[in-house]
C-alpha cells in the first residue's frame, strides 16, 4: 500500500515553510468524528513556549478521509439487498443451486454497471477493478451453466483481444494476409474461441489463392470452426469435432510437406484446435490465455486446471497481481483463500461471494479461519464488510444488517458498539434500530437509542411525541424522565413554553385516550399544568390543592421541591388561613425537612433567579419572589420557615 | 464539511466531538471553552456557536463529553490544577455565556492536569484523570443524575514526579477502553512509562501490563474500539517520534499466572494495588512501530470501528494507517498542513 500524501484545503503553512512553522514551536494535532471518516485538525505548541499567536491558528481544519463515493455506496446496498433475497429462503440447506446462482448473476451485473459508473470518481478503482476480475472467474467456475464458455468470457473480458483496431486493420488490409500481424491475429481468434473473427478474415483473405494446396485444407478448417462447440460441464469435447480436428492434422501432415508460409501457420492453427500444450503456451500473451485454450481444446476436465497451471507458470508469469493470485486461487479450487484475497479488494463484493459460496456448499470443507478465531471465512468476510459499512452513514444499516446476519459473538459485540453511533432521523430509524436490538437482545443499547431519540425531539420541542415514542417502545424509565424534565422546564420557565406542542396538549385533554404508562407517568405534569390553569383563573383554592398533591407526590425529585414551595410562598398569611389548614402545613413542613437534607442549593438559587426573569410580573400572587428579600436558597428556605411558624400560628387561632 | 474560525484568542488544545457528532468543544489557552452545534439543517455542515464561557484560570488542557446517557454535560481540565464539570442549562440563552454551568470542581491534583476522560457508559459516570503531579485518579459520580457530588474513587502515584524536567518534555495522557465485554480497563500513559490499570475482580483499580518501548514522553494514547475482535489494540504517540500500536490478546489463567510473576515492573513500589487479583490478563505484542513522522507525535485517534488509525504531529502532517481487519497496519494516506501549491498563509 502506498501513501498518497494530500494537503489541507486552505493548508495553514505556506508552502517551504514548515521548518520555520516547526521553529515557532508549533504541532498539528487531529481529532476524528465519532462515527464518519471525518474530522477535524489544529495547530497547537509543541514547546510550551509563548509564541505570538496568529489569526489561522484559531482555525479547525476539516479532514475528509471518505473515499468511497455515493455511487460506490449505492452499489454497497444494492448488492446487500441480493444478499437479503438469500436470506428470505427459510430453510438454509434447502436453498436451489439454480437461485443462488440467479443471485451471483445479479451481484456481476450489478458489479459491471457500477464499474462503468465509478470510472471517474475517486473511489479506489483499481482494487474494485481487480474484485470484478477476481468474482467474475468465481462466477464462471461456480456459478455459470457452461465453465469453458464462461472462462472463454472471463479471458475475453479480462484483457479485451485482438482488440478492435487489430480487428479493423486485418480486415481493410489489401490482402489481409500480407498484414504482419495477420497470423499471430488469427491464433488469438482461435486461443480465445472467437471462431466468428477469424472465420470473417479467413473469408476475406486470399489464403486459397496464395497457396492452392491449402485450399482444402482451409475449407476443413473452415468447418471446424464454424461446427466448433463448448464443452459440456462433465468434461466432455465433442467426440465427432475431435476425430475431424485428429483427421485434419494427419492429412496436412502428408500432403503439405512443404514449408510454405500458409502451409506452417495452418499446421500450427491445427495444433491449436488439437489441444497441443507447447502449440498453445507458446502463442499465448498471458497465462489466463494459455489456460483457457486448453481447457477447451485439450481437455476440458475441472480435475486438470491445477496440471495446466504447472505446465504453464514456468513459462508465463502466473501470480503477479493481486487478482491473478486470487484467480490462480480459484483455478485450484483454493475457495477460501481466493475469497480471503478478494475480501483485500473489495469487502463489499467479497462478502457477497462469501455467502453465496456458502450457499451453495463450497464452504462445507472450510471450518476456521484466521482473523475471528471462531467463525469461518463467511463469517469473517461478512464481518469485515459489515465494519466497513459502519464508516459512513449512508450505510450504517446495511452494516448492521450484515452483523445481524452473523451468528458469532463478535458480530454481536461489534453490533453493540457501532448500533448507538448511528445517527438518528426519525422514528422509523428509531424503531428500525430498536428491532435490531430486540433481535440481538441488545438491551443497554435499546436504552441509549431510545434515550437519544427522545432527547432529540425533546429538543426540538416534540415533547409530547419523545414521551409517545418511549411509551411505545416500554421504556417506562425513559417516560418519567422526560416527564420530569418537562415538568422542571415548565415549572421554572411557566405552562407557555409547551403550548405549541399538540400532541401533548392532546395527552392532558383526555388522558383516557392514551396508553396506561403514559396516564400514569404523566400525573404531575397534568397536575402542575392544572396549577397553572388554576394561576391564570386566581382560583387559590385550586391552588393550593394543586400545589399539596405536587409537593407530597412521592417521587418528585427533591431538587423541584423548593421551587414548589417557593410558590406556595404568596398564600400563606391570614387571607388563605381557612384554606391551609394544620395538616397542610405539617405537609409543607415535611416537605421542607426533604429539602434541607436532598437538595442542592446552588441548583435552586440559579433556578430561583431565572424564575423572577420569566415570571409575570403583574400576576402578583405568582411572584413568590417578590416575597422574599434574601437572593439565595438559603434565604428562600429562611423565609419559607418564617411564613410557616406564622401559619402553624395562624391556625392554631384559626381552630381556636 | 469545511474549516471554520473558532475565534479562539490564543492556541487551541482539545476538540472534543459530543457521542453523536452533532456537538463540538474545543478549549484554549485563552482559559475558556467554546461548544458548537451543528447546524442539522437541510444538509448543512456549518458550527453554529452554542456558547463560549472562562472555564478555568490558566490553559484549558482537554474538554471531553459525557454520554448522553448523563445529559449535556462537559468536563475541562486545566494547568490551573483543577477539574470542572459542566452541565448545559436548556433555558439560558444561547451565546449567553451561562449557558454552561459549572456544576463542580475537582480540585485534588497538585499539579496541572493534563488529561481527562470520562468512561464507557456502561461504567457509570466515571471520569479519569491524569496529570503532572503523576497520579492517576478516578472519579465517581455516585448519583449519575446529580452532578455536584463526584467520589474520588482511586488515586495512585504512577509515575513519582520527575524533577527539574522541562514542563514541555512533560505529559500524561490515557485512554479507556470502550467495550463493555472486556473488563473495566485503561491506558495510563505518565511520562515514558505506559500501563494498563484494571478493576479486578475484588472490585479495586490494579495496575498491570506494562506497554513497553517508549523513549520518551508519551504524549497520547488511544484505545482501539473493539468492534468484536478477540483482541485489544492500543495506540500510543510518543516523543520518540514514533506511532506504535500494541496488541492486547487475553491469557489463560494458568500463563497469566506464570507471567504475573516475571513480568512484576521492578521500578515501580510493590504496593497492594500494583499486583493485579483478577482473572483478566493479556500478552502484549507491539504490532507496529512507525517513525514515518520523523518528528515528535502529539496526537494518535482511532475511527469509530478501529480500523483506520490517525497520527498527527510536529511533521505538520495527519498520517493515516489502515489494517484490513486482522492483517499488519500500513500507512494508507498522509494529508499535510503545508500548503503545496501556494507561498500563501503561514
Amino acid at each position: 500500500m502506498t501513501a498518497n500524501e494530500v494537503s489541507l484545503t486552505d493548508a495553514p503553512i505556506g508552502q517551504g515553510k514548515l521548518n520555520a512553522w516547526q521553529k515557532r514551536g508549533r504541532t498539528l494535532k487531529f481529532k476524528w468524528h465519532p462515527s464518519r471518516l471525518q474530522g477535524y485538525a489544529w495547530i497547537d505548541s509543541s514547546t510550551g513556549k509563548p509564541v505570538k499567536f496568529q489569526n489561522n491558528e484559531s482555525y479547525l481544519y476539516a479532514v475528509d478521509s471518505e473515499k468511497f463515493s455515493d455511487r460506490y455506496r449505492k452499489f454497497v446496498i444494492d448488492v446487500h439487498e441480493i444478499v437479503k433475497e438469500t436470506y428470505q429462503v427459510d430453510d438454509y440447506d434447502e436453498i436451489d443451486d439454480e437461485l443462488v446462482d440467479t443471485y451471483f448473476d445479479q451481484l456481476l451485473r450489478s458489479c459491471n454497471s457500477t464499474y462503468k459508473d465509478i470510472q471517474h470518481e475517486p473511489t479506489d478503482i483499481d482494487a474494485f477493478t481487480e474484485a470484478v476480475v477476481t468474482v467474475r472467474l468465481l462466477g464462471a467456475k461456480y456459478f455459470s451453466n457452461n465453465f469453458a464458455t464462461s472462462l472463454l468470457q472471463w479471458v475475453n473480458r479480462t484483457v479485451p483481444q485482438p482488440t478492435q483496431k487489430d480487428c479493423k486493420e486485418v480486415t481493410t488490409y489489401s490482402p489481409p494476409t500480407r498484414y504482419p500481424k495477420f497470423w499471430p491475429y488469427m491464433y488469438k481468434c482461435v486461443l480465445r474461441g472467437k471462431f466468428h473473427l477469424a472465420l470473417a478474415s479467413i473469408q476475406v483473405s486470399d489464403l486459397a489463392n496464395e497457396d492452392p494446396a491449402a485450399a482444402s485444407t482451409l475449407d476443413r478448417i473452415i468447418d471446424l470452426l464454424k461446427t466448433w462447440s463448448a464443452p459440456s460441464d462433465s468434461g466432455m469435447l465433442d467426440y465427432g469435432w475431435r476425430v475431424k480436428v485428429n483427421e485434419l492434422a494427419e492429412d496436412v501432415i502428408a500432403i503439405h510437406k512443404d514449408t510454405s508460409m500458409v502451409s506452417v501457420q495452418l499446421r500450427t492453427l491445427i495444433k491449436v484446435l488439437q489441444g497441443d500444450f507447447d502449440t498453445i503456451i507458446s502463442l499465448s500473451e498471458t497465462w489466463f490465455e494459455a489456460l483457457a485454450a486448453l481447457f477447451v481444446f485439450h481437455d476440458p476436465t475441472v480435475s486438470r486446471l491445477p496440471e495446466y497451471l504447472s505446465k504453464i507458470e514456468p513459462v508465463l508469469p502466473v501470480k503477479s497481481v493481486q487478482w491473478e493470485n486470487a484467480a490462480y486461487d480459484i483455478l485450484q479450487g483454493k475457495i477460501a483463500r481466493a475469497l480471503a484475497q478478494l475480501g483485500t479488494m473489495d469487502s463489499a463484493i467479497a462478502a457477497a461471494a462469501a455467502e453465496f459460496c456458502d450457499r451453495k456448499g463450497l464452504l462445507d470443507a472450510y471450518v476456521s479461519f484466521v482473523p475471528y478465531a471462531q467463525s469461518d471465512i463467511r463469517g469473517s468476510l461478512i464481518m469485515q464488510h459489515a465494519i466497513e459499512c459502519l464508516n459512513h452513514p449512508m450505510t450504517y444499516l446495511t452494516g448492521i444488517s450484515y452483523l445481524k446476519s452473523v451468528d458469532l459473538l463478535e458480530a454481536k459485540k461489534a453490533a453493540s458498539a457501532s448500533i448507538i453511533h448511528i445517527p438518528l432521523n426519525s422514528s422509523e430509524d428509531a424503531a428500525t434500530l430498536l428491532q435490531v436490538c430486540d433481535d440481538l437482545q441488545l438491551k443497554d443499547e435499546a436504552k441509549y437509542i431510545t434515550v437519544t431519540w427522545t432527547d432529540k425531539l425533546y429538543y426540538s420541542d416534540q415533547i409530547g411525541e419523545s414521551i409517545l415514542f418511549a411509551a411505545s417502545v416500554r421504556q417506562l424509565d425513559r417516560v418519567r424522565s422526560l416527564m420530569w424534565r418537562a415538568f422542571e422546564h415548565m415549572l421554572v420557565v411557566g405552562d407557555s413554553v409547551f403550548n405549541n406542542d399538540i400532541i401533548l396538549s392532546q395527552i392532558f385533554q383526555s388522558p383516557s385516550a392514551s396508553p396506561a404508562q403514559i396516564r400514569e407517568a404523566i400525573v404531575p405534569l397534568a397536575v402542575l399544568s392544572k396549577l397553572y390553569e388554576a394561576k391564570h383563573a386566581n382560583d387559590h383554592s385550586e391552588i393550593l390543592i394543586a400545589l399539596r398533591k405536587l409537593i407530597t407526590f412521592p417521587y418528585i425529585p427533591s431538587h423541584l421541591v423548593l421551587l414548589l414551595l417557593c410558590e406556595l410562598i404568596p398564600y400563606m398569611g391570614e387571607e388563605f388561613a381557612d384554606q391551609l389548614e394544620l395538616s397542610y402545613v405539617t405537609d409543607i413542613l415535611t416537605t421542607l425537612e426533604r429539602v434541607k437534607t436532598e437538595t442542592s442549593l446552588v441548583d435552586v438559587a440559579l433556578q430561583s433567579r431565572k424564575c423572577r426573569e420569566t415570571v409575570d410580573e403583574t400576576a402578583d400572587v405568582s411572584a413568590w419572589h417578590k416575597f422574599v428579600t434574601e437572593d439565595t436558597a438559603e434565604g428562600v428556605v429562611k423565609h419559607l420557615r418564617t411564613q410557616i411558624s406564622r401559619q402553624v400560628a395562624l391556625c392554631y387561632l384559626e381552630e381556636s | 464539511m469545511h474549516n471554520f474560525n473558532t475565534n479562539h484568542e490564543d492556541l487551541i488544545h482539545d476538540v472534543s466531538y459530543n457521542f453523536y457528532g452533532t456537538r463540538l468543544a474545543t478549549c484554549s489557552s485563552d482559559q475558556t471553552v467554546k461548544v458548537f452545534d451543528l447546524d442539522e439543517s437541510a444538509d448543512s455542515t456549518n458550527w453554529i456557536l452554542n456558547d463560549s464561557f472562562k472555564a478555568h484560570e490558566a490553559s484549558v488542557t482537554r474538554v471531553v463529553w459525557a454520554h448522553p446517557e448523563f445529559g449535556q454535560v462537559i468536563a475541562t481540565c486545566s494547568f490551573d490544577r483543577t477539574i470542572k464539570i459542566f452541565q448545559e442549562v436548556d433555558h439560558e440563552p444561547r451565546t449567553s455565556g451561562r449557558r454552561w454551568k459549572r456544576v463542580a470542581v475537582l480540585p485534588d491534583s497538585r499539579g496541572p492536569v493534563h488529561d481527562i476522560s470520562f468512561a464507557p457508559v456502561h461504567l457509570g459516570l466515571k471520569l479519569a484523570a491524569n496529570g503532572a503531579d503523576g497520579t492517576l485518579r478516578i472519579y465517581e459520580a455516585i448519583e449519575p443524575h446529580n452532578l455536584y457530588y463526584w467520589s474520588l474513587v482511586f488515586e495512585k502515584v504512577v509515575v513519582p514526579e520527575p524533577e527539574g524536567a522541562r514542563e514541555a518534555d512533560a505529559s500524561y495522557c490515557l485512554s479507556w477502553c470502550g467495550s463493555k465485554y472486556a473488563p473495566e480497563q485503561l491506558v495510563v500513559g505518565s511520562l515514558s512509562r505506559c500501563y494498563i490499570f484494571r478493576k479486578s475482580s475484588d472490585d479495586k483499580y490494579a495496575q498491570c501490563e506494562e506497554l513497553p518501548g517508549h523513549t520518551g514522553s508519551l504524549r497520547e494514547v488511544a484505545w482501539a474500539p473493539s468492534m468484536g475482535r478477540s483482541f485489544e489494540l492500543v495506540a500510543t504517540a510518543c516523543q520518540d517520534e514514533k506511532v506504535r500500536i500494541f496488541k492486547l490478546s487475553p491469557k489463560s489463567d494458568l500463563e497469566s499466572s506464570q507471567a504475573l510473576v516475571s513480568s512484576a515492573p521492578d521500578r515501580l513500589p510493590q504496593t497492594a494495588d500494583t499486583v493485579p487479583t483478577g482473572d483478566h490478563k493479556y500478552d502484549v505484542e507491539l504490532i507496529g512501530e512507525f517513525d514515518d513522522h520523523k518528528a515528535q507525535v502529539w496526537r494518535v485517534s482511532w475511527n469509530v470501528t478501529g480500523t483506520v488509525l490517525a497520527s498527527a504531529g510536529d511533521d505538520g502532517r495527519i498520517r493515516l494507517w489502515k489494517s484490513a481487519y486482522s492483517g499488519p497496519f500500513q500507512c494508507m494516506s498522509v494529508i499535510s498542513a503545508e500548503n503545496k501549491c501556494s507561498d500563501a498563509t503561514d
